[in-house]
């Protein structure tokens, strides 16, 4: 049975009554409220259960900001939970025809066996380097048993020798190519100065692009809420912040930056300008230059001009960033006159040529002088995972290992479009020649590939020429409805797990996470699935997958392998639902690179040089026109700056991370209708554009380009740059009309307007953020959206 | 000669062949787990997993033949590749390694027990572990995708979460720089 929103509210209401007057009920004393310790990617909470319902979710401790996980209990009684297996109709009967109709048509409900034996039949008829495991990143939930990605790699290494594996992901794709040549280390997951080091020390802290209270709200483990005490010393620290980025973000906001609206993905030719202005006035930290970086000399020409005849002065990098000559002089002058700290973002190398977006802020550093030292420098992660905290340094409970993948072709992010489109297709990947391969089976579990690809409309193409398309997972997403075989997978607060070390740089927690409430559905644990399918090709498979233990036997055995086994017990850990390492005084004093500015020859960094690579001999060899041996300003496919294409495409389109959502998850909840315009993702949109194209406040907008069209509700705002607008990633796609190729999108996922078109030839990473884009007054018939409903489906 | 002398011939020269071939063809230093076998009493080491040539069998020894390159400034050290950065084998007097250029070869008397002609079993436990220690939050890469330099890199940023010990690492680094791009073997099918 399902519980719609109405009566979840109703539930809610309820639940506050039962907690309040607990003492009074006569139903708490037959059937008392349990409190059930439990934790996601949102933080750690208590679930409140009555009669085998959720009746309110607690944050565990001190936590500000608790509202997305309350929405844990909306999404779990969704109707758009996948409530038994399912395989699309025409799939089921074999027809010729039947890859045209995925997402099309309705699906049929069948048993378990039925479908785990289809799905089983279809994996052992298609070569192993023909599948394509599409269960990408750890962002379905923090929990280590049921952790898809670990799974389904373990599956596939088990039952067929290994799959197709994707290369880098949709993040971080293009830095960690470029990074670990540049600086020796991937930098973007890696342990930040402490909060400690910068509080006192840094005087200017730069976020480019940086947005540390949006992002800090969610983590790859489970969410902590200890930055948030953090933002309130910093506010009052006397630290000067300064945000470089097209919108004004909370955190901006927070802290009273002054903010420079830069035209989007200009940043490095400001970089540049700020470096030219830095050498020509001698200003720059040349001791720092020389005794700890590499290449400066085969840069300089470029940044002179002398090598293309174009010095990259301040002068040149205002009519490219429409930042003023003088403010970019000043800022040099005040980075260089003081402890800065430049936190930069991941969305800077989620764009075309985004290899060079960090590079550059590392150059400049350097150039400052402060890498190193505390406070100063850059941090590419401050903005993640509780970025600036100090590590317990304690080890965590253990995992399934995946074993070994015998299947040597994998797909970069970003090229998937271009591998089901045009299999065996050769291309150019950081100095060699990738043949992509072809796919002939694709299996997704807890993830949503029409969430985090670009260019929707050629991902379906895409996806229409697959034999198979099996989807796992507890809600219709999106990619589920696209499927051939549709597994319903339980949520977190439906099985037991244990999670990660939390939070991703404290590590200083351990969650149980508790089952909460029965299933009431035909869904199963993640493990439990692929165990069963595991089963399907034999005993010694299924011993193998297994190790021959239940899923509460694997979470014993990785607490076993935490520290915290050494002195509490596991029915303890499990009773009180959580155990703190504490974090030793020492790790509060860690600066990142910090042991190299101290002795850069006892401590060098893992590059060629052992130092920073301001050229990269290796990365100049590659012969790449868009990707060369130092920073390099390119000028983006669509931007700003093109007079002719702005002619058709005026507008700027950024896709920055959700305020309320995890990526997509959470769309399917109340908490999205606190921001929906009209059911539709909000745009914002400076008064000024508005006015141009006669567009109000709460306004359905279309959205559209050269490959496809959305609708949006306007938001009409001052904290964003005139000619650019945003629209926040994770919207559930859904087109108006299923039955026509390329219809309009109708919740406002703006991935159906961004292109596919990688960073570069080197890294091939996602540029998200380079899309230009046009939009007019939504008119006419307007359809309902219907992201969030079930498919149709049958039952035989 | 009579045929069947002939026949004897045939097969002894076949027998001769095939024991040379086996003496040339390439041998492994296995110890178990270990990152390193110390031949005490020749002040010779010699690094789990590394390639050698066998030269004879003498009753539970063996006498092999490393080869490698030599770092100048390093006579005592032998490594598999130009850059240095996988070691075969470290001795405590520089006259053991015989060197030509910028190539070095050692013989030493191995144990049996610690040769073996398999080489997945010479790193086997040095693969387990980067495929159990590294798989847990991601898949493992394709080892032969990255060189020793990157997967230094890599490694190190990530250890931090993987939380390996320092032997572990060891032993997980030296299959990472065996197996890379510019290493010197490459992962079985």
């Amino acid at each position: 049975m399902s519980i719609t929103r109405r009566r979840f509210l109703q539930g809610s209401v309820a639940a506050t009554a039962v907690l309040s007057t607990s003492t009074m009920s006569a139903s708490e004393l037959f059937s008392p409220v349990k409190k059930i310790p439990s934790a996601s990617h949102f933080g750690a909470f208590y679930a409140y259960v009555q009669d085998g319902k959720i009746k309110d979710i607690q944050p565990q401790g001190k936590d500000s900001r608790p509202g997305m996980m309350k929405a844990l209990v909306d999404r779990n009684y969704s109707n758009s939970r996948i409530k038994y297996p399912y395989i699309r109709k025409s799939f089921l009967e074999g027809k010729p025809n039947n890859k045209a109709l995925r997402g099309k048509e309705e699906f049929v409900r069948v048993s378990w066996e039925k479908a785990l034996k289809l799905v089983a039949k279809k994996l052992k008829d298609t070569p192993r380097d023909s599948i394509y495991n599409g269960t990408t990143d750890g962002w379905a939930h923090p929990g280590l048993v049921n952790y898809c990605p670990t799974l389904a790699g373990r599956f596939f290494n088990t039952v067929k020798g290994g799959s197709v594996n994707l290369d880098g992901d949709w993040s971080t794709g293009a830095a960690l190519r470029t990074n670990p040549d540049v600086v020796g280390d991937i930098e973007v997951y890696s342990l930040q100065t402490a909060h400690e080091q910068i509080l006192p020390n840094t005087q200017v802290y730069v976020m480019w692009g940086a947005d540390l209270f949006k992002n800090n709200k969610i983590d790859f483990a489970v969410a902590n809420r200890k930055n948030d005490e953090y933002f309130l010393k910093y506010k009052n620290s006397g630290i000067k912040f300064i945000s470089i980025d097209p919108i004004k973000t909370e955190t901006a906001k927070m802290f009273d930056a002054e903010c420079i609206y830069i035209r989007p993905n200009t940043d490095v030719a400001m970089m540049l300008g700020m470096m030219n202005y830095l050498y020509a006035t001698k200003k720059y930290d040349k001791g720092f230059i020389e005794k700890y970086t590499d290449g400066f000399d085969k840069f300089l020409p470029y940044l002179l001009g002398k090598s293309d005849g174009t010095p990259k002065t301040p002068e040149w990098a205002e009519k490219i960033t429409e930042v003023p000559a003088s403010k970019i002089k000043e800022l040099a002058d005040l980075f260089v006159s003081h402890r800065t700290l430049i936190a930069g973002n991941w969305a800077g190398q989620r764009a075309q040529h985004g290899e060079q977006f960090q590079w550059g802020i590392i150059t400049l550093a350097s150039m400052i002088g402060q890498v190193g030292l505390p406070g100063g420098g850059f941090g590419f992660s401050l903005h993640y995972g509780g970025g600036g905290q100090a590590s317990a340094g304690k080890d965590g409970p253990g995992g399934f290992s995946q074993g070994r993948n015998r299947v040597k072709a994998i797909i970069p992010a970003s090229r998937i479009n271009e591998t089901l489109l045009d299999p065996g297709k050769v291309i150019n990947f950081m100095g060699e020649k990738l043949k992509l391969p072809h796919i002939k089976l694709m299996y997704v579990a807890g993830a949503n590939t029409i969430g985090h690809q670009q260019d929707i409309n050629e991902l379906i193409k895409g996806f229409r020429k697959l034999d198979t398309l099996v989807v796992q997972d507890p809600w219709w997403t999106p990619t589920a409805k696209m499927a051939d075989i549709v597994l319903p997978a339980t949520t977190i607060l439906e099985r037991d797990d244990i999670s990660l070390l939390s939070g991703s740089y404290s590590g200083d927690r351990i969650f149980a996470m508790r089952k909460v409430v029965d299933t009431e559905f035909e869904a199963k644990d993640d493990y439990e699935i692929f165990s069963l399918l595991a089963k399907e090709f034999g005993s010694k498979q299924y011993k193998k997958f297994t190790e021959g233990k239940t899923a509460m036997e694997h979470i014993k055995a990785f607490y076993g392998q935490s520290d915290a086994a050494k002195t509490t017990s596991f029915d303890k850990f499990w009773k009180d639902g959580s155990i703190t390492y504490e974090i030793p005084k020492e790790a509060y004093k860690y600066v990142r690179q910090g042991d190299f500015r101290k002795n850069p020859i006892k401590n060098p960094l893992k590059t060629e040089s052992g130092k920073i690579q301001i050229f990269c001999k290796k990365f100049a060899d590659f012969g790449y026109d868009d990707f060369k041996g130092h920073v390099t300003w390119f000028e983006p496919s669509e931007w700003l700056g093109d007079k002719e294409l702005t002619k058709k495409y005026p507008l700027h389109l950024l896709s920055p991370h959700a305020t309320y959502r995890k990526h997509s998850q959470l769309d399917n909840t109340w908490i999205a209708q606190l921001y929906k315009i009209k059911g539709r993702e909000p745009m914002r949109i400076n008064p000024k554009d508005a006015k141009k194209y006669g567009i109000a406040n709460g306004d359905l907008v279309e959205a559209y380009n050269s490959r496809g069209k959305i609708l949006v509700g306007a938001v009409v705002t001052k904290d964003i740059r005139e000619g650019v607008v945003a629209i926040e990633e994770g919207a559930w796609y859904s087109p108006e009309d299923p039955m026509h190729e390329g219809s309009r999108g109708n919740s406002g996922q703006p991935n159906v307007l961004t292109s596919s078109r990688p960073t570069s030839q080197a890294s091939q990473s996602c540029a998200a953020n380079t899309v230009l884009i046009a939009i007019k007054k939504a008119e006419g018939e307007i359809v309902p959206n219907q992201a969030h409903l079930m498919p149709k489906v049958t039952k035989i | 000669m009579e045929k069947g002398a002939k026949m004897r011939l045939l097969i002894k020269f076949i027998v001769v062949c095939i024991f040379a071939i086996g003496l040339q063809a390439k041998s492994y230093i296995y110890i178990e787990g270990e990152i390193k076998l110390p031949l005490k009493k020749q002040n010779v080491t010699v690094y789990g997993g590394v390639p050698v040539e066998v030269i004879s069998k003498n009753g539970n020894f063996v006498n092999i033949k490393i080869s490698g390159y030599v770092d100048k400034k390093d006579r005592l050290s032998l490594y598999a590749t130009k850059n240095h950065k996988l070691l075969l084998t470290t001795v405590k007097n520089p006259k053991f390694i015989k060197i030509s250029g910028d190539k070095g070869v050692l013989e030493a008397k191995v144990p049996k027990k610690n040769i073996t002609d398999d080489m997945d079993e010479a790193w086997e436990a040095n693969s387990d572990l980067f495929y159990d220690k590294c798989t847990k939050c991601h898949h493992a890469k394709i080892v032969e995708s990255h060189s020793m330099q990157t997967w230094g890199v890599l490694f190190s940023s990530m250890q931090p979460k993987a939380r390996t010990t320092k032997k572990q690492s060891a032993l997980i680094l030296r299959f990472l720089r065996a197996f890379a791009k510019d290493g010197i073997l490459r992962e079985s099918d």
